[in-house]
């Protein structure tokens, strides 16, 4: 038998492909958040092909014109005009050809579940994978649920998205897990939000929490963690005194910001972290922004029934 | 201070690991040893209701060649750190590429990946663990062999030795995949190369065509286990048939599962119908079409009327039955009439043919699925809910109708406790049926992933009490499962264990095996 009889040549999907070609993927990939920083050359949004495209796309839109060091004015978007599922090879040729590229990725569940094994076969770098749901019954805990694995705080989009869905009153749970702790010269309080109190768990100081209309000791229930009496209340800043951390490194006051839905937010929340311009991160290993409003917003549109997952992804 | 790993292999100093870290370097090079968290996040998703930190691993090794992993195996014995292999990492629904354990290192082949052999006169192929189906499609196409691949429904980018050794199904005659394997090349914990059957012998051309080769048959121990590192494997493939038809039979109540199971049964043992039938509930089909949300909201499973609106509204029956015939135009006349014949009789049956069912998405991608072709249209199932979360629950049963309505009706109570929904098939094989049922949920709602981690424990605990086993489990369930089986088993499991790796460095807690 000839073992070296066939090396891949049109096969899909594996890392080989790429090596098939001479292409030192990781190498590749290590570089881009060096270069990142101060210029979204290298920064693409995958749409895809989904309903809620367009609001997350407006979102991120909104979130890379107020990037000051951006060159131009829009984020380059890729539409997928048919669904992982009917033209996978359409995402290959796209991963293969990309050098250097941050992909921002939005797209259903299924397609999801493909677009991670195709990230993982192009020994791709996952920096965030996020869930992102609303409900329209009245089974959930929050009607609009989000929940993070991000490689670490740097990557970290709930603070930013907690600011800006509770402006709009939004009932909302974000949770985030991150797999490592990086070490940011940052207390707790400096991360805190206008009208939230935090707080740290005592058996487990790398788990902080805030929440807005809710005690802590019901929080552990609601999103999914071990009820706990032993929060540590972080002391809480005043509204008054928020206005000078409430500012993305684009020099944008949040507070300006408004939103038509809980979608247009995620995409700005999530496209502004990928660009580098939350800069309120604070190191733990897990966190969670969770808001019951005392109010409702007559005119906010909660979309219910819409459910996504993003990505950012280095490659 | 802070680790440099995101986790550590249990029992092992961060010390020790920076050694065995520093040892596969060496061996691989450094951009083929992976550590940081960026690099390993894309491991760690599971679709399971466990935190992902349970399943996190230390790090992942990609590795090219077997003189490499017998090098691995070396360092892991040294330095005690457990591996967990996967070949193209795409067991969705069963833990997907994250090890079994927090902190093993994950080993992948998905480089691995070569062809190394194809025959058609003898209609079998050879490749490494990290060649997909996709590849050998492509392959036998641009060399134009006229075989075809029999394949589970992540097709394209999944790959056989990964969903062989987990003894995966496919839906052609072929689709018993573990009984169409011939011949592996195993590296085991002491380093040592293992070809089973006809492949230890020097010189032998036989490796790929007799699977028993002389004394005990040893490839079974090497599938759903941890006792070795399939480096290479063989398998047959099918001769492409002159003629193929497609069909789906259509039936209107749930009850009708008795009928449609004494119905096959006999067209199967006999052979009249080749491949393994699948007969699909509304709710499994109906993810091609639609969403939950387009039909129900808030909590419980969701109730009869809807599934009845769903199947008018898209034109399904409560069971929809896909088969195929094979072999020359006069062979599928004449069993055709046979067929036709049998599921005409009651008057129940809604038979549908290729040309009748063409524009109908469900049934092309299950016509697909049965010649061997690419689609990965079932993953729409995550689409039903959202939310991330899914596992497959698969007790086996008789190929009885009787047997097949308990079964279906012990799911739907407990499925109904629990507020979920039953979304379920069964496939016919020779004679038992894998009950093949996907436990839907939305990983975000605490309560729901409660919910589905107590369903699935009781689907495990009441189905095992009634003597139905599970034949494939997810990492999270699998000690449980491993139970079932009773004490005797498990021993022996533990004995060969012992003997064949006795650090435990190879993917210790794979079938509840330490």
């Amino acid at each position: 038998m000839d073992e070296k009889r066939r090396i891949l040549i049109k096969g899909m999907v594996t890392g080989g492909t790429l090596l098939a070609f001479g292409i030192p993927t990781i190498a590749q990939a290590a570089s881009i958040s060096q270069t990142l920083s101060g210029s979204t050359r290298n920064c693409q949004l995958l749409l895809g092909n989904t309903p809620i495209d367009e609001a997350f796309a407006k979102g991120a839109q909104a979130a890379c014109s107020r990037y000051i060091n951006y060159h131009h004015s829009t984020l380059p978007a890729f539409p997928l005009e048919d669904a992982l599922l009917t033209n996978p090879l359409r995402i290959v040729d796209l991963l293969m050809q990309s050098r250097n590229m941050r992909w921002i990725a939005v797209m259903d569940y299924a397609s999801a579940a493909i677009f991670t094994e195709l990230v993982r076969n192009f020994e791709g770098r996952l920096l965030s994978l996020g869930s992102h749901m609303s409900s329209s019954g009245d089974d959930a805990s929050f009607p609009t649920r989000h929940v993070w694995t991000s490689a670490s705080p740097l990557y970290s989009s709930g603070r930013l998205l907690a600011s800006l869905l509770s402006q709009n009153q939004h009932d909302f749970s974000i949770v985030e897990n991150f797999l490592e702790q990086t070490a940011i010269d940052r207390a707790m309080k400096d991360s805190s939000l206008a009208g939230f109190s935090s707080y740290w768990l005592a058996e487990q100081p790398a788990t902080h929490l805030h929440c807005a209309g809710v005690s802590p000791l019901e929080v552990g229930q609601l999103i999914g963690w071990k009820t706990s009496e032993n929060w540590k209340s972080v002391s809480s800043r005043s509204d008054e005194s928020s206005n000078d951390r409430d500012k993305t490194t684009a020099g944008a006051t949040i507070k300006q910001l408004r939103f038509d839905n809980w979608i247009e937010a995620t995409g700005y929340a999530v496209v502004a972290t990928a660009l580098g311009m939350e800069t309120h991160q604070e190191s733990c290993s897990s966190r969670a922004f969770v808001h019951r409003s005392s109010q409702r917003n007559p005119d906010h549109r909660e979309l219910p029934g819409n459910h996504f997952v993003s990505f950012v992804i280095d490659v | 201070m802070a680790s440099q790993y995101i986790a550590l292999p249990k029992g092992v100093s961060e010390k020790n690991f920076n050694a065995a870290i520093r040892d596969f370097r060496k061996v691989l090079g450094d951009t083929s040893v992976l550590t940081s968290a960026e690099q390993l996040a894309p491991y760690i998703k599971t679709m399971m209701p466990v935190p992902d930190g349970d399943h996190t691993p230390s790090a992942a090794l990609l590795a090219t060649t077997v003189e490499q992993i017998q090098k691995i195996v070396a360092i892991c014995n040294q330095y005690k750190v457990p591996v967990w292999m996967i070949s193209t990492g795409k067991n969705l629904g069963y833990g997907s590429a994250a090890p079994a354990e927090r902190g093993q290192v994950v080993l992948d082949l998905k480089r691995m990946n070569r062809i190394l052999e194809v025959d058609k006169d003898l209609a079998f192929a050879l490749v490494e663990p990290g060649a997909t189906y996709q590849q050998l499609y492509d392959y036998i196409k641009e060399h134009k062999l006229g075989l075809w691949l029999s394949m589970p429904a992540p097709s394209a980018i999944a790959g056989p030795v990964g969903n062989t050794l987990d003894r995966g199904v496919g839906y052609t005659p072929y689709g018993e995949h573990f009984l169409f394997a011939c011949g592996m090349e195993v590296v085991l914990a002491n380093g040592e190369v293992l070809r089973t059957g006809m492949g230890s012998m020097p010189n032998s051309n036989t490796w790929q065509v007799f699977k028993w080769g002389y004394g005990p048959y040893l490839d079974g121990i090497f599938t759903q286990s941890n006792y070795g590192i399939v480096t290479k494997f063989g398998f047959w493939l099918m001769p492409e048939p002159p003629a193929f038809k497609p069909f789906v039979i259509q039936y209107q109540h749930e009850e009708d599962i008795v009928e449609i199971v004494e119905t096959i049964r006999p067209l199967r043992i006999s052979g009249v119908i080749p491949n393994a039938v699948v007969i699909a509930h509304a709710l499994y089909e109906a993810p091609v079409k639609a969403k939950r949300s387009d039909y129900v909201s808030g909590p419980g499973s969701i109730p009869d009327e809807a599934v009845y609106r769903i199947m008018k509204d898209h034109k399904l029956g409560i069971w929809n039955v896909y088969a195929a015939l094979y072999g020359t135009q006069e062979q599928i006349d004449v069993n055709w009439k046979i067929v036709t014949q049998a599921f005409g009789e009651s008057g129940k049956a809604k038979i549908l043919t290729e040309q009748e069912a063409a524009d109908d998405p469900a049934f092309a991608y299950r016509a697909k699925l049965m010649r061997g072709e690419m689609t990965l249209t079932e993953f729409s199932l995550y689409n039903w809910r959202g939310g991330g979360g899914s596992m497959w629950f698969a007790p086996v049963s008789q190929a009885r109708g009787s047997e097949t309505l308990k079964q279906m009706a012990l799911t739907k109570q407990i499925f109904a406790k629990y507020g979920l929904d039953y979304s379920g098939e069964f496939i016919v094989g020779m004679r038992d049926m894998h009950h093949i049922v996907d436990v839907l949920y939305d990983k975000t709602d605490p309560e729901q992933t409660k919910a589905a981690y107590q369903c699935f424990d009781e689907l495990l605990t009441e189905f095992s009490a009634r003597g139905y086993g599970t034949y494939r489990v997810n990492t999270a369930f699998m000690d449980k499962v491993a139970e079932t089986y009773g004490p005797v088993q498990r021993k022996v499991h533990k004995t060969l264990k012992k003997a064949l790796d006795p650090n435990g460095i190879i993917a210790p807690g794979k079938s509840g095996i330490r």
